[in-house]
């Protein structure tokens, strides 16, 4: 009897396995002296058992009514599924149907081979997609016959001096004011309409040049302000690495630019004012 | 001599077998569907009594829930009605079909993990807690297959329950015969090592001896 390495053994125990072979004799006399291949050969014995136990437990099942019924109908399987039980009692009405239509009939009637489930899921989205086209429709006609009012398309001033442009950020703002005066304006007589709209045009104009104004001040003072930081050569100075660490006392102490630090500190809060007088309220009103 | 004796298959209908039922089981697959072809429904119930467990069992296994397994079943049958015309007749229905089969068990696989779920956590949670009964150790086996991949599952299946050899998995799943033999030893170790850690010995589970 030859013996085997543990190698050969577990070469030999899958090829055992993958021919659905009963274990050789060699195989079993291996695992009992190898301490090594015993769990293995344990492992595979316990296996084998419970995949025989595992195999036995599929339920049994009768769908034959159900999708020939489905196959006939062209509708979805899924509410046709009929248990066994169910089915044996309709069986016997079967046989007196009349012949379904043929596979080529059946093709030609489904011209694609979608499934079933997306049919049926294609058909309940078909009223909502139509609803939805018709509401798109009666939205774009009443748009184009102007049923929103002209409130919904205010006039864009029209600036012709270069001075009196504004930055893009500001047009947000300013929009709401002519919608709200033109909305207001509505039901004035034409004349009227023209005058409120040159008075808008001034009044723009006029802020647009008070926002520019303040603007470039405040970029001025930041401007002012920035020359306060030290470049790095002036970094370099003031922190040298060869100076001693600052003691306790001496982080207490007062800096050398202390006297510097207000000045830098009073152009950097009226750069910030400034910019903030610059930005316009909602009613159109600067502080 | 074989380890599993292949299965006999059985009349699921429990009806009486009239002569005519009785020749349909005998006929060929290549004659089945020249009925279905010509619109034969007698024929296309023969096919569908002849492979519905068959189907049916790789299904179940494969998603682990009945219900789910019913409805892709009955899609198999209907995709296999619809594409009868191309089957090369040359060549077994069976693996054809399976290979259908297996197509919509990973389809739905995939459509299945992109749904919440709580079964994993409540199954694994019992699972820790109670003692394994003799219902529960095939339940073990299943368990442990549906956290391996897909295709070690598919593979798994047709060996065993299928009773398949590699070469036939390997035509159905369309990859070399060695992947197959490599992805059949490394699911046998993944669930040899589950059970391992469950216990499950055949001196802990006496139906096992």
């Amino acid at each position: 009897m030859s013996v085997q390495n543990c190698d050969e053994f577990r070469e030999r125990l899958e090829w055992c396995i993958e021919q659905r072979m009963f274990y050789e004799h060699n195989l079993h006399l291996h695992a009992e002296h190898c301490s090594m291949c015993v769990e293995v050969w344990e492992q595979q014995q316990t296996l084998d058992a419970v995949i025989q136990t595992w195999s036995r437990a599929t339920p049994e099942i009768d769908f034959a009514d159900a999708i020939v019924t489905a196959w006939q109908r062209g509708s979805s399987p899924s509410k046709e599924i009929t248990r066994s039980e169910e089915n044996r009692e309709v069986r016997h009405g079967d046989s007196e149907k009349p012949a379904g239509p043929s596979i080529a009939q059946v093709q030609n009637n489904q011209p694609s081979p979608v499934s079933d489930h997306n049919k049926s899921t294609r058909d309940r989205s078909r009223p909502h997609s139509i609803l939805v086209v018709v509401c798109t429709l009666l939205l774009m006609f009443a748009w184009s016959a102007g049923l929103f009012g002209p409130s919904q398309t205010p006039e864009q001033p029209i600036v012709k001096n270069p001075d009196h442009l504004v930055p893009d950020s500001k047009s947000s703002a300013e929009d709401k004011r002519p919608a709200l005066q033109n909305s207001q304006a509505a039901d004035n007589t034409p004349n009227d309409q023209q005058q409120d709209t040159i008075a808008i045009r001034g009044v723009l104009s006029q802020t647009g040049v008070a926002w520019r104004g303040l603007a470039t001040q405040a970029i001025e003072d930041i401007e002012g302000a920035a020359d306060f930081v030290p470049t790095l050569d002036q970094f370099a100075v003031l922190f040298r690495q060869d100076d001693p660490p600052p003691s306790v006392d001496e982080s207490t102490e007062p800096n050398e630019n202390e006297d510097e630090q207000p000045l830098l500190r009073q152009h950097w809060d009226r750069a910030v004012d400034r910019l903030i007088d610059a930005i316009p309220f909602g009613n159109g009103t600067f502080i | 001599m074989h380890l599993y004796a292949p299965k006999i298959q059985k009349q699921t209908t429990g009806l009486p077998i009239n002569n005519d039922c009785q020749s349909l089981h005998e006929e060929s697959d290549l004659d089945m569907v020249q009925r279905c072809l010509n619109g034969d429904e007698v024929g296309m119930r023969g096919l569908v009594e002849r492979y519905q467990s068959i189907v049916f069992g790789l299904c179940y296994r494969m998603l682990g829930h009945r219900e789910d397994a019913e409805d892709i079943v009955q899609d198999v049958f209907l995709r296999m009605f619809r594409s009868l015309r191309n089957w090369d007749q040359s060549r077994p229905l069976k693996p054809w079909l399976l290979t259908i089969a297996a197509n919509r068990c990973r389809t739905a696989l995939t459509q299945l993990s992109r749904r919440p779920t709580v079964k994993d956590f409540a199954f694994e949670t019992i699972a820790d807690t109670q003692p394994i009964t003799s219902e529960g150790v095939g339940e073990e086996i299943q368990l442990a297959l549906e956290k391996a991949r897909p295709e070690y599952r598919l593979c798994f299946i047709l060996f065993y329950q299928q009773e398949l050899n590699c070469s036939e998995i390997a035509t159905i799943m369309d990859c070399p015969e060695g992947t197959i033999k490599t992805w059949l030893h490394r699911v046998r170790r993944e669930l040899a090592d589950h059970l391992q850690r469950r216990g499950i010995r055949p001196n802990v589970c006496p139906e096992l001896r």
